[in-house]
């Protein structure tokens, strides 16, 4: 009987922040959920290395 | 000339930009110095990391902010706008450094000269780091650091930030910053006549320290647009004492951008000139000669292939053993939870959902920070912008722009960086072209499928080539795309591209370290959270509902005698076929099966929409409820048992088929919202995963019912 509710618990909490992922990134439009995506970030400064641009 | 610091360290932590070109050698330096404790964080509103770390001086301790690499002042993108305004003190919420540390490039030097004039007319105290000194001595063009000391008014310690060399000097050297002379060259006079109104006027204004006048009305005068910060805090009286010097100066006949560049590259030519031990050898510099060979029309292709066959061989061969080690060690932590918690629905969803989905895609780690530390490899020694060289022909032969190389190169690693990348390319022709394209680039989240795959079904000695073969196919597709898209939806002239080659050096570990463990990191975070949570949700859909018939068919055979171990691997066969899960894929297969692919791969593949790599988890989730074993977890061999479509087992066709699918389906939900997002429209998302989509079923289709149609299985 423990083992079932744990294991029911377990599923919800997995669902559940599942869904909150889900809304947080709807929220921020990231994927990581994060307000500025810092691969992103990363990648742009590259390209600004890689470009001589004077 | 000078003033010493005026702010003893020992009273508040005193302020330290780190300033430089890029590539100038400027992050190891503050790596460095900071020894990695660094925190990063972004300017407020932009796209633009804000770094900053600790770091020890001789008597106190100071924060150290790396500065985007930066050309020049004149803010011509984002990240230099960022640069010059916390240089300027314009940055909201950023005080004012207190210290320029500058880092100039010794192997070049003239460059970088012309970006530290600009610094050294800040009016702030400036130390500079004379980096790649090694590199130079190698070059045949050492510097000598202490005529440029004399040359500039400055301190000057040469510094090898790989190897650490001379940091401590540079520390103490730091404590000795002091102010530049200010403008050391002189505009043509009638440019000088003009400035003078434009000093006066920033004078007045008050928007700069004093010792700042002269080096802000320069950069007013020659290059702030309109909407400059400096503008609106001076008010209309200095914009239009800058716009009448400029039309006096127009009027004069003088480009003043051109005189400003001209002048300074003059200093920084005689600068450079009088502190080189020697003249630069009029012959080819070693890079020059390395990179006859590497960028050579036809050795370079062929020089390149190979280096990346030998990569994947690398990847499999070396990881191979670590791999193993993994599984070994998610089949006894699957055992001994077994062991552990006995026989019940708890245990069933920790061994067979979070053990089996999370532990199965763990075992793939060695393979992602081998590939990322090989690419990092080539990174740090510059062979990558080589790379962009040899395949800057192709590119604009399909009509994808220059700039396009980095975005879709990184999109190697994850498609959604690559297009936000996007957005550094100005004409939005090119733009979309490349975004279009960016998500058939082979994410490391399809290497974990490959692997599984591959390592499952593909006989030793082809499995390195058949990687190579998946990433060669999503590279050819990729520009293939390109130039359909080119000549049908976005027709028009490539922009052209300017790309920099930098000097070929020995990687740093520290750095190369660091970027295989955040790609790690980000690998394990996600098997940890994301993929755990799916698999956990997927263990339910496929264990619920229990169907009292299967089972009561069960006892029934077993009632009659028949061997329990069959009738009970039957039975949870039989389970997981009619769970949601499972009706779910059986709703699917009349369409995947001419792929190959049963109701099981058809939950995989619905599931790997969250992320690709979760198609391994939920195999694993999948094989894991329907076998009654509970400690075995290598999904290797529970796929090699396995039953296909029409009772056949998979083989090596199937695997290359679910492989050509993975490579050209677009199965990536925060993909398409990005593209979404960047192109301000669910028409672009949508047409995009409708030909990857048809391009991965119609791929798939042909290399399964050829193989089939050849006499292969």
């Amino acid at each position: 009987m423990i083992q079932q509710v744990l294991a029911y618990a377990l599923v919800a909490l997995a669902a559940g922040w599942l869904l909150w992922r889900y809304a947080k990134r709807r929220a921020t439009g990231n994927c990581c959920g994060e307000a500025e995506c810092p691969a992103a970030k990363a990648t742009a400064k590259r390209i600004e290395e890689l470009s001589r641009r004077r | 000339m000078s003033s010493p610091l005026e702010t003893p360290l020992s009273a508040r932590p005193l302020r330290v930009a780190l300033a430089g070109n890029p590539n100038s050698g400027k992050t190891s330096i503050f790596n460095g110095l900071t020894g990695l404790r660094h925190k990063v964080a972004n300017y407020p509103g932009v796209t633009v990391e804000r770094i900053e770390a600790e770091m020890a001086l001789p008597g106190g301790r100071a924060l150290l902010v790396d500065l985007p690499g930066c050309y020049s002042l004149h803010a011509r993108a984002e990240d230099e706008r960022i640069a010059r305004d916390v240089l300027l003190g314009l940055e909201p919420g950023v005080p004012r450094p207190d210290v320029i540390l500058a880092v100039v490039d010794a192997t070049n030097l003239e460059r970088n000269l012309f970006f530290l004039t600009q610094l050294m007319e800040t009016g702030m105290p400036v130390c500079v780091a004379l980096s790649m000194v090694d590199v130079a001595e190698r070059s045949g063009i050492p510097v000598d650091a202490a005529a440029l000391e004399e040359a500039l008014g400055l301190p000057v310690v040469p510094v090898v930030g790989r190897t650490g060399r001379n940091l401590p000097a540079l520390r103490e050297a730091i404590a000795r910053a002091r102010r530049a002379a200010g403008r050391t060259w002189r505009f043509p006079a009638a440019g000088e006549e003009t400035l003078a109104s434009v000093r006066e006027a920033v004078a007045k204004a008050a928007i700069v320290p004093p010792e700042a006048v002269e080096g802000e009305a320069v950069r007013l005068f020659v290059d702030a647009e309109d909407d400059d910060p400096s503008f609106a805090r001076g008010g209309t009286a200095l914009l239009a004492a800058v716009r009448d010097a400029r039309a006096r100066l127009a009027a004069a006949g003088i480009d003043r951008e051109a005189a400003e560049a001209e002048c300074r590259y003059a200093l920084s030519n005689d600068v450079a000139r009088r502190v080189r031990r020697v003249a630069p050898s009029p012959g080819p510099s070693r890079s020059e000669r390395i990179d006859r060979v590497l960028t050579h029309r036809v050795l370079g292709p062929l020089i390149y292939l190979a280096i990346m066959g030998l990569i994947f061989q690398a990847v499999y061969a070396w990881a191979e053993p670590f791999m193993g080690w993994i599984e070994a060690g998610t089949g006894w932590l699957g055992g001994a939870v077994s062991g552990l918690l006995g026989p019940g629905l708890l245990t069933d969803l920790v061994v067979d959902g979070a053990i089996a989905g999370a532990g199965n895609i763990l075992v793939f780690l060695p393979q992602i920070c081998l590939l990322f530390l090989f690419l990092t490899i080539l990174d740090d020694i510059g062979y990558l912008s080589r790379a962009a060289f040899l395949v800057d022909r192709v590119m604009r032969g399909v009509g994808l722009h220059g700039k396009a190389f980095i975005p879709l190169m990184s999109s190697f690693a994850c498609a959604i960086p690559g297009i936000m990348a996007t957005r550094t390319i100005e004409s939005r022709r090119d733009r979309m072209v490349t975004i279009l394209v960016a998500p058939l680039m082979s994410c490391s989240a399809r290497l974990p499928v490959y692997a599984l795959m591959i390592g499952a079904f593909i006989p030793e000695g082809w499995q390195s080539i058949t990687l190579l073969s998946m990433y060669a196919l999503s590279v050819g597709v990729a520009l293939l795309a390109a130039f359909v898209l080119r000549k049908t939806l976005f027709r028009g002239e490539v922009s052209t591209f300017i790309l920099e080659l930098p000097r070929y050096k020995v990687p740093s570990p520290r750095d190369v370290a660091r970027t295989v463990y955040d790609r790690g990191a980000v690998f394990v975070k996600q098997a940890g959270t994301v993929i755990l949570a799916i698999s956990i949700v997927l263990w339910f859909l496929a264990y619920f509902p229990r169907s009292d018939e299967v089972k009561e068919r069960a006892e029934a055979r077993l009632a009659a005698g028949e061997p329990e171990e069959q009738v009970r691997a039957d039975e949870a066969g039989e389970q997981v076929r009619q769970s949601f899960a499972g009706r779910l894929g059986r709703a699917i297969e009349p369409a995947i099966e001419p792929l190959g692919f049963d109701w099981r791969i058809g939950i995989g593949i619905i599931s790997s929409f969250a992320a690709r790599e979760v198609l391994v988890s939920s195999l694993g989730v999948v094989y894991g409820v329907g076998e009654v074993d509970e400690t075995s977890t290598a999904l290797r061999d529970q796929l090699r048992a396995a039953e296909g479509p029409g009772g056949r087992r998979f083989t090596w066709l199937t695997a290359v088929s679910l492989m050509v699918f993975f490579v050209l389906a677009c199965q990536c939900m925060s993909t398409l919202a990005v593209v979404k997002r960047e192109t301000n429209s669910w028409r672009w998302p949508l047409f995009m995963f409708g030909y990857m989509t048809v391009l991965a079923y119609f791929g798939s289709l042909l290399v399964y019912q050829g193989g089939l149609a050849l006499g292969f299985q």
